[in-house]
């Protein structure tokens, strides 16, 4: 079954259901740390294995590298063979797959309860014993290339990545986790493999789980499958923080005109933003759902149900371990585009004062969105391995909308006032 | 091969088989509306839909794209509510309210922390029955979906599809695009939106589905307040558009259509139409999409992918409607490969039935229970599934469905393949760059 759908508008539990959740969190012998929250009766287990260290540790020379070298991960072992991977791991009702951010990177695993053992076997395998075969290499290599041209094919792809580039002038931050068509072109399977041997440390792995395993199996398990991984010295790699930024106040203001091939203008607005750790978090977070979040949020409310220019538009500020943005971005006709940009300034302008009915609201929205993305047992075990990776801790997974309800007004009018200033926005429009 | 364990793939079928039972009840009123509601109190949350049996197939040419502009349009205020008072009312209380329209029905859509289930029950029903289409809003909403229609021309994939299933369908209503043509957008009339309402929002065509967190009784009784005032009223054969049955003759057109965009590799799609929402071939079809073209071990991925690298990827899908559905292989490739790939593809499916193993079989299945039993643990999921089957007029479908699949069996795929694929017709549409 498969449905062609078109959505109104493309968007995309409960406190106490969150709290109330038993989460078990210890770290083994090996120095894995293990994270667990039992969900008895699903049927099914998720368990993503979090490294610290994304495509931030990258110079411009092998961007690309991290991404290639976790997909590397999947195409063969000392005990099997890539297609052996991949369906001896289909054949057990199981899907394993790898990926990175900028600050971490991820292998996750999704599976019938019943065949964890079995399964988790195959993905302890794929971390800790890739042997990165010459031939499988060049056919990622290939494949990977062949998603950094397909990215050219998309406006929002192509915008992002100019957007990214442009405000994180030169840090890694600011190069696309899949790499540059020459950057990628240019690796060699040698550096994957020290790609990986650098990153993967069993005192920087996490592994997260969520579903139908008890926790005494499942630490058995982990510390049967994971008894001695490959430790690097700290002092010749470090995954935490590796190469961060400027320091807030060091913003600019920047506007780019790029030339598309596409039918639509496309833009991108914001400017640099306190990081995951900062004590502002938070209310930026709450800023970003009542400027932006929604189909009752001021952007929308301007740009779509005001004026109709846009079919598309929001806002976002993502969850970084260094600078993070406060972006907005909207797709429009091309004769409409500097009116949008127009729009944009003036609401980002305006964005104080907010009223404490919006705030409310905001919460409200905020809470139910994050309560939402946690209705996957995917999802579940992702956000506190995410958490614990990125330096905040698992509990946070709790402490977050006790976070957001604790934001008051005065915070947010002090926030606005020492961050949202429109003399640095950073602008890119694909034309 | 290297094996891990003798898999008990009997046994994991039957577990699977427990594990995603599904046991919504289901109550119809008076007036023709079916209800569902399946309570799941492991989550807090409460999803609401209210499908509409009425899609891009059921429009005349002249009102192309009028269903999913009256999506656009149905939250933009009621005789008591203004349009902050419906979508962004549901936000203030944490939740979200959206649409969609396929080819075959519209949907609106709630998920709520379940404490806000009654009231925002009560603002989707308003909005949904009783919509005012305000011209102020029409106006400014038609700017917004010829600004998704531009949006969608610019997808290479978008526009492999929307020529796709032109091509598969030809003068059957599924050739007809959902978001309709600009011209048609540009100038339709309050008049016909409220027309094309009335028409078609009756109770033979609406379905509630109500899963997650809530209390049937009190749920029942208020959806019984809203919709059972609705009058009875059969759409019937006025309304209904019978061409939608008719399984397109691909022997008679053009086999395939070559269009030059600035992209930067080749996207292909190949196909051919198959059975409809009443057939039982329907669970053979999904089990052939995932033997061939589902996970990195289905076929074409582990041929044309990794062993002979003709392809970046590959993938196939069979898109269930109330006509004939549609079974695609989809892929992505570098412009000189794509006749190769084509007619290897084509010997691939020529070749099937003599050639898949029990293991092949074995993996599809167990792939394609597993990725259903994850789709139901969520209630959108859920709710997702009941309302799909129910809008295209065979329920029954959400309760059979693992116990169909689990009755597949290898001679079913060949039988299946030679019934729809007549070698050499697979109609094909490839997106490429100019100078290809």
């Amino acid at each position: 079954m498969k449905k062609y759908i078109y959505c109104f508008f493309a968007f995309s539990l409960q406190l106490s259901f969150l709290s109330a959740q038993v989460i078990n969190y210890t770290k083994l012998d090996s120095g894995v740390t293990l994270i667990h929250v039992e969900e008895k009766g699903s049927g099914t287990v998720s368990a993503s294995l979090f490294v610290r260290g994304g495509n931030s540790g990258e110079s411009a020379q092998e961007s690309g590298i991290t991404w290639l070298m976790l997909k590397l991960l999947l195409k063969g072992t000392g005990k099997y063979n890539a297609e052996q991977i991949a369906l001896e791991t289909e054949l057990l009702g199981a899907s394993i797959t790898s990926g990175c951010s900028n600050d971490y990177s991820e292998i996750s695993l999704t599976v019938l309860a019943k065949n964890f053992t079995p399964a988790f076997q195959i993905f302890a395998d794929v971390i800790n014993n890739p042997v990165f075969p010459e031939k499988e290499f060049e056919t990622e290599k290939r494949k990977l290339l062949a998603t950094i041209m397909s990215k050219n094919d998309s406006i929002f792809d192509t915008s992002l990545d100019l957007f990214y580039e442009t405000i994180y002038r030169g840090h890694p931050y600011g190069m696309p986790v899949t790499g540059y068509y020459a950057s990628v072109s240019s690796l060699t399977v040698a550096q994957a493999a020290d790609r990986y041997n650098k990153m993967f440390r069993k005192d920087d792995m996490i592994i997260s789980v969520a579903g139908d395993i008890e926790f005494a199996k499942l630490k058995e398990t982990v510390e049967k499958f994971f008894p001695g991984v490959k430790q690097v010295p700290a002092e010749e790699y470090s995954n935490a923080g590796s190469g961060l930024l400027y320091a807030q106040g060091e913003s600019f203001a920047e506007k780019k005109i790029f030339k598309g091939k596409f039918g639509q203008s496309f833009i991108f607005s914001g400017f640099l933003a306190p990081c995951a750790g900062e004590r502002v978090y938070p209310a930026i977070k709450l800023i970003n759902a009542i400027y932006g979040g929604g189909m009752g949020s001021r952007l929308f409310e301007q740009l779509r149900e005001k004026y109709g220019f846009v079919y598309e538009a929001s806002s976002f500020y993502p969850t970084r371990i260094s600078s993070s943005v406060f972006a907005v971005y909207a797709g429009t006709s091309k004769e409409n585009i500097e009116s949008v940009e127009s729009a944009i300034k003036d609401t980002l302008k305006n964005i104080s004062p907010i009223s404490e009915q919006e705030l409310l609201a905001g919460k409200e929205f905020l809470k139910g969105t994050y309560l939402m993305d946690h209705r996957t047992q995917y999802k579940r075990a992702w956000y506190l391995g995410m958490w614990e990776a990125v330096g905040l801790g698992y509990g946070y997974d709790t402490t977050y909308i006790k976070d957001i309800d604790n934001v008051t007004p005065y915070e947010i009018h002090r926030v606005i006032g020492a961050y949202f200033d429109i003399s640095k926005l950073v602008t890119i429009i694909v034309e | 091969m290297n094996k891990i364990q003798k898999f008990p793939i009997l046994c994991v079928l039957t577990i699977l088989s427990v594990l995603c039972n599904c046991a919504a009840e289901s109550v119809r009123l008076k007036n023709g509306i079916n209800i569902y509601l399946e309570e799941q109190n492991t989550s807090p949350l409460t999803s609401i839909q209210i499908w509409v049996a009425v899609g891009s197939v059921d429009e005349p040419l002249e009102l192309s794209g009028i269903s999913h502009f009256i999506e656009h349009t149905i939250f933009k205020g009621t005789k008591t509510r203004g349009r902050n008072d419906i979508a962004p009312a549901i936000e203030r209380k944490g939740g979200v309210m959206n649409a969609a329209t396929s080819k075959d029905f519209t949907y609106f859509y709630a998920l709520v922390p379940e404490q806000h289930c009654t009231e925002t029950l009560d603002i989707i029903s308003d909005a949904i029955l009783n919509p005012e289409f305000p011209q102020e809003e029409i106006d400014k909403e038609r700017l917004v979906v010829l600004e998704e229609i531009s949006r969608r021309d610019d997808m290479p994939v978008a526009v492999l599809s929307n020529e796709f299933y032109s091509l598969i369908y030809g003068t059957n209503p599924y050739s007809a695009r959902i978001l309709g043509s600009s011209g048609v957008i540009t100038s339709l009339s309050r008049e016909k939106i409220l027309d094309f309402h009335k028409s078609y929002y009756t109770p033979d065509k609406i379905f509630i589905v109500l899963t997650g967190k809530f209390n049937s009784k009190s749920v029942l009784a208020q959806i019984t307040k809203y919709f059972g005032a609705l009058k009875y009223q059969k759409t019937g054969s006025k309304t209904s558009n019978a061409n939608v049955s008719f399984l397109p003759d691909i022997n008679s057109s053009s086999r395939s259509k070559i269009f030059y965009k600035n992209v930067s590799q080749t996207y292909m799609i190949m196909g051919f139409p198959a059975a409809d929402i009443k057939s039982n071939d329907q669970y053979k079809l999904d089990v052939l999409s995932y033997i061939i073209g589902h996970g990195k071990a289905c076929r074409l991925n582990k041929k044309f992918v990794e062993e002979n690298k003709l392809a970046y990827a590959v993938s196939a899908s069979f898109s269930t409607h109330r006509g004939p559905g549609l079974f695609s292989i989809y892929t992505e490739c570098p412009p000189g490969n794509a006749d190769t790939l084509r007619n290897r593809i084509m010997l691939e499916l020529l070749e099937l039935p003599s050639s898949i193993t029990e293991e092949e079989l074995s993996r599809a299945k167990t792939l394609l229970l597993r990725d259903k039993l994850l789709d139901r643990q969520t209630p959108d999921g859920l709710a997702d599934e009941i309302g799909f089957y129910a809008a295209l007029g065979n329920p029954d479908i959400t309760t059979r469905y693992i116990k169909e699949i689990q009755k597949v069996g290898i001679h079913d795929i060949g039988e299946i393949i030679d019934k729809y694929f007549s070698f050499p017709n697979l109609p094909t549409v490839i997106v490429t760059y100019e100078d290809f």
